[in-house]
Order: structure tokens, then sequence, then C-alpha cells
């Protein structure tokens, strides 16, 4: 028939332009790879040369090594804090009585939709009040209000997925509201609180702009590292920053993933 | 023992609930709610008394009100691309049936999703800049003869701005299209419905929900997005965060940037306000 023609023309089209959408999405993620084996001390495309220089420079220089272990002890304690409150919280929300739900719950995820260089700019004054600027506790409570809406979203959509029966039956069976979450929410909920707390995680590790009004002086993290090399001088160094950002990302998805599957296993989605 | 009925069942008590939430609503109350609220009552004031000046002066003076006009406008140009190039993209992962394509494709659109935006507006300066890829290549093809100057334009902020924001518009359609009753498609087809038709009658109003969602976190986003335009831009794309940033950090003029950022905040207000008529924000969080 006439519109079977038309529709796979269609479909070729359809073919085509999504194609060069991904190649559009995917290649300037992952540029960063190649330029950063050039053996030049600037960046130039096709990179010149292969050395592995600014891999080893990114790897021994203090410089770089510091805000990145920085980073990755604040991103570890922010997630940490984000999943414990969030989940907390989301009970509340999802399984408690409280006045306002609706209200509250859009207050918890609102940090996600204000500007960030607002928040940034609001909170200064508190922090400075809490001597918080330019520390390591700061800095966490700084990540936790954008991380934890994150975790909210994720770990409330969880918990109205699957139906009461199962801590019906628990606590009917004359278990506490506790022993309830522990045995049988917590466990359900696993896989939903493992992805917030991918979510968080990288939330923190690239966060920039909070980083830049309430760090201080004294302390680096490896986005605002980053960010003042490429103001300044752009090196090859901040390309294998870079690899090292896409290879953490590409690990994230694979473990996602792993629990996506899991989460089929025992039945969560179809 | 008194037995739990199905529908009554709260697992915790009022206290329980406060108790529950008591830490995030402290965190959230003390050090963003009241700093937030805080920044009206700061922005009318001047040397202690109340006074309009710092908004005055702010829309006075012809370039500030511009910076905000084109603040929005680059915001609707990033949301009106990434939905036409979005949706193409959404439509195509959810109707895909070979299942390793997808994964493949699937790892295409979280790859950017997870790949910090510094790397990515990095990235597209290397491509932009005058000895840069699209530079070098136009060159050697024999196009042009003298590099372009595209970074530090609108246009290089507003494409590195559609890379980073793509992501945003393509998840939610793509996971409403997913969930779409195959059904009803193919009962319109059924009936006689051309496959142009049936897409603009039944897939397309079905998958709105994902639209508003993807439109509404394209915007707001874009609205006050600082890192891109702050990189990829120069005097000459001056957005509201930028302004912000500059008016903090090299004119210490931190009262005024108290009152841009409550224009900023308020603009944000409205524009969430509004589509939470439109689309509803419970939706959103509730899928």
């Amino acid at each position: 028939m006439n519109y079977e023609k038309n529709l796979s023309i269609g479909k070729v089209l359809l073919g085509i332009l999504t194609t060069s959408i991904f190649v559009f999405l995917v290649i300037p993620t992952i540029l960063a790879v190649p330029m950063s084996f050039t053996e030049t001390r600037y960046l130039a495309f096709p990179p010149e040369g292969f050395s592995m220089q600014w891999h080893q420079q990114f790897f021994t220089d203090r410089r770089w090594i510091e805000p990145t272990i920085f980073s990755l002890k604040l991103a570890s304690i922010t997630t940490v804090v984000c999943l414990v409150i969030g989940t907390m919280a989301s009970l509340a929300l999802v399984r408690g009585v409280l006045p306002g739900k609706r209200v509250l719950h859009l207050f918890f995820l609102s940090p996600m939709m204000v500007p960030l260089i607002v928040t940034a700019f609001a909170v200064y004054g508190m922090f400075a009040n809490f001597r918080l600027i330019g520390t390591l506790t700061g800095m966490v409570v700084a990540h936790t209000i954008i991380g934890v809406p994150y975790a909210i979203l994720v770990i409330t959509a969880n918990l109205y997925r699957f139906d009461t029966t199962l801590e019906l039956a628990a606590r009917n069976l004359g278990a506490s509201a506790f022993k309830t979450f522990m045995h049988v929410t917590f466990p359900l909920i696993k896989p939903g609180i493992i992805a917030a707390g991918v979510f968080c995680f990288i939330e923190s590790l690239d966060e920039l702009v909070l980083v830049l009004f309430l760090i201080g002086t004294t302390k680096l993290t490896l986005p605002l590292r980053m960010f003042s090399e490429i103001e300044f001088r752009i090196t090859p160094t901040v390309a294998a920053a870079s690899t090292v950002f896409i290879i953490a990302a590409i690990g994230t998805i694979i473990a996602l993933s792993f629990i996506e599957r899991k989460e089929k296993k025992i039945g969560l989605k179809e | 023992m008194k037995l739990f009925e199905r529908e009554s069942i709260n697992h915790y008590s009022m206290l329980q609930s406060l108790l529950l939430a008591g830490p995030l609503l402290l965190l959230l109350g003390i050090f963003y709610l009241y700093p937030l609220l805080s920044l009206f009552p700061e922005s009318l004031m001047k040397e202690g008394h109340f006074s309009w000046e710092h908004y005055q002066h702010f829309f006075r003076e012809p370039l500030y009100p511009f910076i905000l006009l084109r603040t929005i406008r680059i915001a609707v140009y990033v949301t009106v691309i990434c939905f036409l190039l979005g949706y193409p993209v959404a439509y195509f992962l959810a109707n895909i049936r070979r299942q390793q394509l997808a994964t493949l494709l699937m790892i295409c659109v979280l790859l950017p999703f997870f790949t910090s935006i510094l790397v990515r507006s990095y990235a597209w300066i290397v491509i932009f800049q005058t000895k840069g890829l699209i530079n070098n290549l136009l060159i050697s093809l024999g196009l042009i003869e003298n590099p372009l100057s595209i970074l530090y334009t609108e246009t290089a902020v507003i494409i590195g701005m559609v890379h980073i924001m793509m992501p945003f518009m393509i998840l939610p359609i793509y996971s409403v299209l997913k969930n779409l009753d195959r059904n009803l498609l193919r009962a319109a087809r059924n009936l006689g419905a051309s496959a142009a038709k049936a897409f603009i009658k039944v897939t397309f109003p079905l998958s709105l929900p994902g639209v508003g969602a993807g439109v509404m976190f394209t915007f707001i986003l874009s609205l006050g997005f600082f890192i891109t335009p702050a990189l990829l831009g120069g005097p000459k794309t001056l957005m509201i965060s930028t302004l912000i940033e500059q008016q903090i950090n090299r004119l210490l003029n931190w009262d005024f940037a108290g009152a841009i950022s409550v224009v900023l905040l308020l603009t944000t207000i409205v524009v969430v306000a509004i589509f939470d008529k439109i689309v509803g924000l419970d939706k959103i969080y509730k899928e």
C-alpha cells in the first residue's frame, strides 16, 4: 500500500535526523579524550603526536591532586547526608501525616529550580554568620541543599510505585514502624536509594557556582581548578582532567544499568 | 492490638513524620529559605532606609532590562531548539525494536547528562576557537579564508546551552512515549488514519505531559544558567546570571546584585507558576 512506502521514507529521514543529533550529543562530550593525548603545550585539533604527559601531570601535580581529593571527599559526604535526610523526609511525605504535604513536597524540590547564582548569593551572609565559608562542612551543607531534591524526587517516586500491602502486613503482624522500614520498605527501595546516591554524587562533584561563592580562598575543588585554568590559560591538563570525568560518567551509566537490571529481577519495573 | 486498614494506613504519626522531615526542614529553613526571603527586604534598603533605588536603577538604565530580555530570548531559543531536536530523538528511542541499539543510543543520551557541564563547555571552546575544529575544517575545505569568530557570540552560547539541556528535554518525553498504550495507535491506523495523522491526533497529544515537563526544566534552567554563558559568551552576550556575578566579583556592587537576583528569582517563580497552571507540577514528581 502507498502509505507503507511513505512510512519507510519517513523512517529513513527520522533515522538520519536522529543519528546526526546523537553525533551532536556525543562528540563534544568525548572530544576531550583524544585531545588529552596531544604532545603540544596548547590545544589544537586534531591533536599532534601522542603523549601521556598531561595525564601524568594530573595524577602527580599537587595542584591537581589536592582539589580532586577534596572534591571526592565532599561528594561522598554530601551523598551520605542527602540520602539519610532525603530518605527520612521522603517517608514522611509519602507514608506520614503532615500538614500541607503538597507545598512541602514542592519546597523540598524547589532548590532545583531556583537559579544557582541566586541561591549562592543569598546564602553567603548566612554561611558567613555560621563561619562556614571555606570549610568542608559549609560545602557539604551547600551541596546538600541542591542535592537533596534529586534524592526526594527519586525516592518518593519509588515509594509511590510499590503498593503498601507488604508494609501493611508487617504492621498488622506487630512490627513497629521502624522495623517495617528496615525489613520491608528499605530492601524494596534500595535500588532507588542507590540511583539517588549516584545523582547526588555527580551533582556535588560537578557543581561550580555555589563553590565559586562559598569556597573562600584556602581550598579548591576540581571543577574550580578547571574553571580557573580554562579562564586564564587553556592547557591540555584540563583535557586530561576531563578524561577522568568522562570515564567516571561511563562508569556511572554502567553501574545504573546494573541497578535497573536488578530492579527488573525483583519486579519493580516490567 | 489495633489492625491497620488499607486505606487509612499511615505508618508514621504526625509527630513521627515531623521528626523524619525535621532535619531537612531545619537545614533548608535556615540555610536556604530564610536567606532567599531576606533578599526581598534587603534589596529595598539603602543605607538603612527603605528605598526603591536599586530597582529604579535597574529599570531606568536601558542596558539592564535589555539584558533581562536577552536572557529570556536566549532561554526561549534554547528551549525551542531542544524541543525540535529532542522530540524526534525521544520518539526514535521509544520506538526502537532492537534492544542492543536502544541501549547504545540511550547511553548516547545519558553520557552527556552525567558528564561535567564544565567538560562539555570546554569542548565547545575547542570547537569554536579561532584555530578550533570548525575553523580548521572550513579553511581546509576552502570554504572560508579567514577564521570565523564564533566563540564569545550569542550563537556559541545558544549551541553550548542546547547541548547541555538536551537530556532534560529528551528524558521526560521518552518516558511518556515509552509507556504509551500502543493499542490506541493501532486502533487509529486500523480505522484508516495515515501514519502522519495518527501521530498528530493520537501520539503527540498523549505525549504532551512529557513535553510540558521537558520544556519547563529546559526553560527554567536556561534562565538562570551561569557556567556556559560565562565561558562561551563575552561582554556582548551578558545574561542575568553573568551580570549578577559581574556586579559582585568585579564591581563589588552587592546591593544592586541583590536587586537583580530578586528580578531573576521573580521571573523564575512566574514561569514555574505558569507551568503549574498548564501542566501541573504534581504530575512531574509523581511519575
